[in-house]
């Protein structure tokens, strides 16, 4: 069994937020945002059963941004996508991370409804989490220490938020 | 500080384009320069119907100001926010604190505890207000950053509590700990308990230093 993830904003997925307009069963639009898709397609990585692999993409994402940031995200059951219907094929992501790409594949041929259902669904089933900042700057200072990619490939703009990694990196023995 | 350097707020599409115009240029003759302002404690300022009187006596118009500020949010309700991504509304809104100082969170506080503005908007504020290096604001925006915690939005309340968590400053674990006593809702909840235990652990020593 693998798992797929989405970048999402938790705070638009909130299950137990009272909305009183909001009938029985349906979901609020603003979720949708976080499924916003581009020629019918939407980007998912791959994440393996025991999460070993989570970190991994978590940085990478991470450092493919203008800003140091927590990092909220959807992880479902793949199978929730062939339950909706919608196709998936395999496509290289373009992270800084050369093996986080390989784990990354494309949603395809998303109508509008399918769309809505997985919202639903991911609604429903998914898990939804979010690594603090705090976290993901380790995760992107283990990534670094481990090769996955080149420091030069961090997208950040803010010289604070380097001098924030360089200073942790500089305390790991 | 000259007429580039401030935030383009207005539409250039705007049927107040005109309007917008003659506000920035009155605001601009009006302004004090943005060292002045730093030296001005937003506690003493004394509010005379359209105008902030500093010690000085020079005045900029709080009305003026004011406008400034609602053009940023009520032009931002159109943006898409992404995590790590800054925005025009991000841009704007830094630009303009720091260049209005203690009169710009004047301006802030009530658009952003009213309740009414645009709750992504304010939500996005609040982590903007977290962010932002800039010594002169530093208690006024932990202040608005600990009373976002009251709002009735949770993605109000969650935007607050990013912003805490990246100001990372231990004087927001009382209030913190208080509305985790208030949340009601639990992944919510879960996250504020998650920036506590940061606040109270601090071992990372990466904190903004209070912006210093």
């Amino acid at each position: 069994m693998t798992f797929l993830l989405r970048k999402i904003r938790k705070n638009r997925w909130y299950k137990t937020e009272p909305i009183d307009w909001l009938l029985d069963g349906e979901l609020q639009a603003d979720p949708l945002g976080d499924l916003a898709t581009k020629s019918n397609e939407l980007s998912v990585y791959h994440v393996v059963a025991d999460e070993s692999n989570l970190d991994r993409i978590i940085a990478s994402l991470a450092v493919n941004v203008e800003q140091l940031s927590h990092v909220d995200f959807a992880i479902f059951d793949e199978k929730i996508i062939s339950d909706v219907g919608i196709k998936m094929k395999e496509s290289e992501g373009d992270l800084p991370d050369e093996q986080v790409n390989k784990w990354h594949s494309d949603l395809y041929e998303i109508s509008a409804v399918k769309l809505l259902t997985l919202a639903k669904e991911i609604n429903d089933k998914a898990k939804i989490e979010r690594r603090s900042f705090m976290q993901v700057l380790n995760m992107v200072a283990n990534s670094l220490n481990n090769n996955y990619f080149d420091r030069s490939r961090i997208k950040w703009t803010s010289q604070t938020d380097l001098d924030k990694l360089d200073k942790l990196l500089a305390g790991r023995p | 500080m000259s007429l580039h350097n401030l935030p383009n707020v207005f539409s250039p599409t705007d049927s107040n384009v005109a309007t917008s115009d003659l506000l920035i240029e009155s605001l601009f003759k009006k302004a004090l320069p943005v060292t002045q302002y730093q030296n001005i404690d937003a506690r003493t300022v004394n509010y005379n119907e359209a105008s902030i009187e500093s010690s000085t006596t020079e005045s900029v118009s709080a009305n003026l100001l004011s406008a400034q500020a609602n053009s940023i949010f009520i032009n931002a309700k159109e943006e898409v926010f992404e995590d790590g991504m800054e925005s025009n509304f991000s841009r704007n809104l830094s630009k303009f604190i720091v260049s209005f100082g203690h009169s710009a969170m004047e301006t802030i506080i009530p658009i952003v505890l009213s309740e009414r503005a645009n709750t992504e908007v304010v939500s996005e504020a609040f982590r903007v207000l977290g962010r932002l290096v800039h010594a002169t604001t530093y208690r006024e925006r932990l202040w608005l950053l600990e009373r976002g915690l009251y709002s009735a939005s949770a993605r109000v309340r969650d935007g607050s509590l990013l912003g805490l968590e990246i100001l990372n400053d231990s004087l927001a674990i009382p209030p913190l700990k208080a509305a985790i006593n208030r949340e009601r809702i639990p992944e919510l909840r879960q996250d504020m308990e998650q920036v506590v235990s940061q606040l109270e652990g601090n071992k990372d020593d990466v904190s903004a230093k209070k912006n210093s």
